[in-house]
């Protein structure tokens, strides 16, 4: 079986490839336009997402929901026409919208320009100018959608397995390479990718049946699903939403069970593999329910060195994370015209490094909040993280399992450092989990340190109110003055700090965070 | 000038040109309101209008059309363009083919006043300041 | 306290500390609940209890300042800063603080005069009315955008940032986190009301997130965040100011820190559990009653400074109706909110409210 995704900002171009492969496939071909009208005429405001996108206008909460409503619509019909048989889909780029599944052929199409403009005189009837005007606005138009709905640019190339670039090859013989290309070994379907998109697929259908009820359309629940079981996180704000969320949902094809967490932030955990009975799931466990926070897993490795450049997103962590239970092998070397990859034993017992069987406890704890892979340089984590979630905190567990000890404790630390850097969320080494967030005995200590300091400088001022206030503001003081605006400027904030540090670690001790 | 602001309504569900007539005769816009392209075409060709709002998907002519038509027949006619169904492809064509603005489905009967008013400005008419909103004269319709 | 210190600093029993320690604790709870401001609280508040007007504020912004350093509340949406946009806002803000700490300072000396005005009534009543305006304007827009939309959750009206957006007072500057072009102008001129007002009343967080929302057209987290990065700077400058000038009681700055730490964090758990209309409701009707509660003050200020001619032992009562006031609307709001922190916090305990339902099986 195979799905070829054709993304392409020249819509009469994609259109023309996918006929022509779905020929020669024998298959249907579908396109993005198809699904639109059938989202419009579902009521979710499609229209609106577009000409927000045209006008530029600001991001709102409202046209997020739009937006998460129409990619779980689109998601939900693209699997659902994808899961009956062969397939060809095309569109802007949704490429983006089936990651992770391994049969999915994501193939971008760059047209020909002279060709392209030529097209656009025609069909639009547009003299040059125009037409050349009207190209280069609408790519920049594109380029803003594809930021705005999946949050990366629009021909990001590692988001896809094969570039065609028409001014070098036809239609037709682009086609023809896909055709063969779709029967490789590497894009059959394993039982892990139809569980993948099983798994996209559930998620999405939950999310579009959530979007469009009026009891939860108002709501951000985050949805995932793994093998039948459905997570939905709902915020504590929500509680009243959440407790009709499985009427709401109802009776779903392929959902065994729905499991509603409440979850007031989220924790993500990055490592190369996971043991659920380590300690630091413990810990990561115990600081969810904590911060009340459902953990997202994130499984990242590195290809080994010289086999592939840029990196490559096969399984990515996206609105709807499916989880993969079995690895997929790790792409041995680039084609030097595209990303296809070489032809690997497919076998289905690697092992996932422990990825599945923490989902599982995570799923029984009530904490889970979804799952994925990625593989490549440490720029695909950002890529993964840049969608719009807000994580409250990432954990970097085992990494580099392949190298030394001491190798693996420098690439660690780089890696934290690099994406404190980028990501702008606290970022926190796994045997530093314990100390900065979980009170331990060494914190009873800090806070009595803290409380004795902060008593010493309050007894200190108290005890000698009137010298204070003759420093700061008496006259014999008045040449002197700069010594009072440096004293505030010390004494204030130490004492903040004292004290702000001992009530915060105090009510952390009680959970109060 | 002291003039009333002529603007033909194209729609092809009645209701349409139901709901929004009063709301622009709010900003002192008088509106002819019709269901079929033909018979505005017609109209178009008798009587001069300042402003042409248009559906773009009916079933007896594309609104793109429309537009052509309009824009061949009197240059100076802001068309102001309206569909349930809008894509950044046929928005940016309607703007390359003349199109005052472009608005997508559902809006809100201000939505479509503000756009007028700024067409009817551009015009050069004065446009009595809308009661939810005052936007100023200038300004492309694409920011 | 006596000499010329008595004149500025009161002595502070113990039951005015214990009142301060309640008024820091209410003000902590409302500015963490808020994200930002609680000085609409402590001010007044320490103003009922005989505290100089200046001394309130420029104690109040000290200890705002010292806060922000500590900042570990703020930690989280530190990623929705527009650095660019909070800079160009601080150079003018600074020009704001600067002006509003000299008109402070101008109306403090020039007041007890020896003409039977008590010293610094006239800086109190202009802080005064300065707070009852700008935050009766504030309070009753957010009321209205709260009741007029009827649960209806369109995103902030952009319509001023549009209007605003056509103005091509060039140099326009493009800033990037935020993604919106605003003419510099604008922003100076932003910069230095809320400098300005930061600086007079010590909330500067009132009117530079509704600023950057309604007339940059800054998304709603970016302001924030932003808004608190600025506030640490502010704070900063406007400490330096008022230390300078002799104004800060660093007795009235700890002891408001007793408070307000504690408060602080629950306040910020409060946000979590209680719904976001709900969260703007009672924020709006709150700094209502806090407006009202210092207006009902301007006429001590005003019969001390001989414009209004009233019996001096009318303003015992109305000190005394504004205190109660001020701690009504506090101890009720902060009620609310610590109700449904403690109701969330027991829910929790009882483990998560995960509950399945099972459903057909899979084919």
């Amino acid at each position: 079986m195979a799905v070829v995704i054709i993304s392409s900002a020249d819509e009469q171009t994609r259109r023309e490839l996918a006929k022509n492969l779905a020929r020669k496939l024998g298959c249907e071909s579908m396109s993005r336009e198809q699904i639109l009208d059938a989202a419009t005429d579902t009521g979710i405001a499609v229209g609106k997402l577009e000409v927000a996108v045209l006008k530029r206008l600001a991001p709102r909460e409202r046209l997020a929901r739009d937006k998460a409503r129409y990619l779980a619509f689109v998601t939900e019909s693209v699997c659902e026409r994808a899961s009956k048989g062969d397939l060809v889909y095309h569109g802007r780029n949704c490429h983006l919208l089936l990651q992770g599944i391994s049969h999915v052929i994501r193939v971008c199409v760059v047209p020909e320009p002279e060709r392209r403009i030529n097209n656009v005189m025609a069909r639009l009837r547009l003299d040059r100018d125009k037409a050349i005007e009207y190209i280069s606005n609408l790519d920049s138009d594109l380029d803003n959608w594809s930021h705005f709905i999946h949050g990366v640019g629009l021909t990001d190339p590692q988001h896809f397995d094969l570039v065609f670039n028409l001014q070098n090859i036809s239609i037709e013989s682009a086609g023809a390479a896909l055709c063969s290309m779709a029967q490789l070994s590497d894009f059959q379907t394993t039982p892990a990718s139809i569980r993948a998109m099983k798994n996209l697929w559930l998620a999405a259908k939950v999310r579009h049946k959530l979007g469009t009820h009026e009891l939860t359309a108002g709501a951000d629940l985050r949805v995932s699903a793994q093998d039948g079981r459905v997570t939905i996180s709902y915020m504590p704000g929500q509680s009243k939403i959440a407790a009709a969320i499985p009427d709401v949902v109802g009776v779903i094809d392929g959902a065994q069970e729905i499991v509603c967490t409440m979850a007031t932030t989220n924790i993500l955990w990055i490592a190369e593999s996971f043991d659920p009975s380590s300690s630091l799931f413990t810990e990561v466990a115990d600081l969810a329910g904590r911060w009340g926070a459902a953990v997202e897993l994130l499984r990242w490795f590195t290809p080994q060195e010289g086999e592939i450049e840029g990196g490559e997103t096969w399984l990515a962590v996206g609105s709807s994370p499916g989880i993969s239970p079995s690895a997929h092998p790790v792409p041995k070397a680039m084609d030097p015209t595209g990303g296809i990859e070489d032809d690997t034993e497919e076998s289905e017992d690697v092992p996932d490094n422990g990825l599945a069987a923490t989902a599982e406890r995570l799923i029984a704890a009530g904490r889970f909040g979804g799952a994925g892979m990625v593989a490549g340089q440490m720029e695909t984590i950002v890529t993964a993280l840049k969608s719009d979630h807000r994580y409250s905190l990432v954990v970097i567990g085992e990494m580099f399992l392949s190298r030394t000890a001491l190798l693996r404790t420098r690439l660690t630390r780089d890696i934290t450092s690099f994406l404190k850097e980028k990501v702008n969320i606290p970022v926190i080494i796994g045997d530093e989990l314990q100390e900065r967030f979980l009170p331990g005995k060494r914190h009873l200590l800090r806070i009595a340190a803290s409380l004795l300091g902060t008593a010493i400088i309050f007894g200190l001022v108290f005890t000698h109110q009137e010298q204070v206030l003759d420093f700061l503001a008496g006259p014999a003081w008045i040449n002197w003055r700069i010594l009072a605006v440096l004293g505030i400027a010390i004494v204030v904030p130490l004492a903040a700090y004292l004290y702000g540090g001992a009530t915060g670690l105090i009510l952390k001790l009680m959970k109060f965070e | 000038m002291k003039q009333q602001i002529r603007l033909l309504l194209l729609d092809d569900e009645p209701i349409v040109g139901k709901r929004l007539a009063p709301a622009l005769a709010k900003i002192g816009v008088e509106t002819e309101s019709f269901t079929d392209p033909e018979a505005a075409l017609q109209q178009i060709g008798e009587k001069d209008f300042d402003i042409v709002v248009t559906d773009i998907r009916m079933d007896k002519m594309d609104g793109l059309e429309v537009l052509r038509r309009v824009l061949q027949k009197s240059p100076r006619t802001k068309v102001i363009v309206i569909t349930g169904y809008a894509t950044l492809e046929i928005a940016r064509e309607a703007l390359a083919k003349g199109a005052f603005d472009f608005i997508a489905k559902p809006f809100k009967p201000n939505d479509l006043r503000n756009i007028v008013a700024r067409a009817a400005r551009a015009l050069g008419y004065k446009v009595k300041e809308n009661p939810v909103d005052s936007s100023s004269a200038h300004g492309d319709p694409e920011t | 306290m006596h000499g010329p210190l008595g004149q500025l600093f009161i002595d502070i029993s113990f039951s005015a500390a214990l009142q301060i320690v309640m008024i820091g604790f209410i003000g902590g709870v409302l500015s963490g609940f808020i994200g930002s401001g609680g000085a609409f609280f402590m001010t007044p508040g320490m103003m009922n209890l005989g505290v100089q007007g200046v001394v309130a504020v420029a104690s109040n912004i000290t200890h705002k300042f010292g806060k922000a350093m500590v900042g570990s509340h703020a930690h989280g949406k530190m990623g929705n800063v527009d650095k660019r946009l909070a800079l160009f806002m601080l150079l003018t803000a600074a020009g704001g603080i600067r002006l509003a700490v000299w008109i402070n300072n101008l109306l403090f000396k020039s007041g007890g005069d020896g003409h039977g005005a008590v010293k610094g009534a006239g800086a109190d009543l202009y802080i005064s009315l300065v707070f009852v305006c700008i935050l009766s304007v504030v309070a009753l827009s957010m009321l209205r955008d709260v009741l007029s939309k009827n649960g209806e959750t369109a995103g902030p009206s952009t319509k001023i940032a549009q209007l605003l957006g056509r103005i091509y007072l060039p140099p326009v500057i493009h800033f990037k986190v935020a993604d919106v072009k605003v003419s510099l102008w604008v922003i100076l001129l932003m910069g230095l009301a809320t400098g300005y007002l930061a600086g007079t009343i010590g909330v500067g967080g009132f009117i530079g997130v509704p600023a950057m929302i309604y007339v940059f057209g800054v998304p709603t987290a970016v302001a924030a965040g932003t808004e608190l990065y600025l506030a640490m700077f502010m704070g900063a400058f406007g400490m330096l100011n008022y230390a300078w000038e002799g104004y800060v009681d660093l007795r009235m700055t700890f002891l408001l820190y007793i408070g307000s730490l504690v408060g602080i964090h629950l306040g910020t758990y409060g946000v979590k559990v209680v719904n976001e209309k709900m969260i703007r409701l009672a924020t709006a009707v709150i700094i209502l009653l806090c407006v009202l509660s210092r207006g009902i003050a301007i006429p001590a200020y005003l019969r001390q400074l001989n414009f209004l001619a009233i019996d001096a032992g009318w303003d015992a009562y109305f000190n005394g109706a504004s205190k109660a006031m001020l701690y009504v609307s506090g101890i009720a709001g902060c009620g609310m909110i610590l109700y449904n922190v403690f109701r969330a916090y027991r829910q929790r305990r009882r483990l998560q409210s995960t509950f399945s339902r099972p459903g057909p099986p899979a084919k």
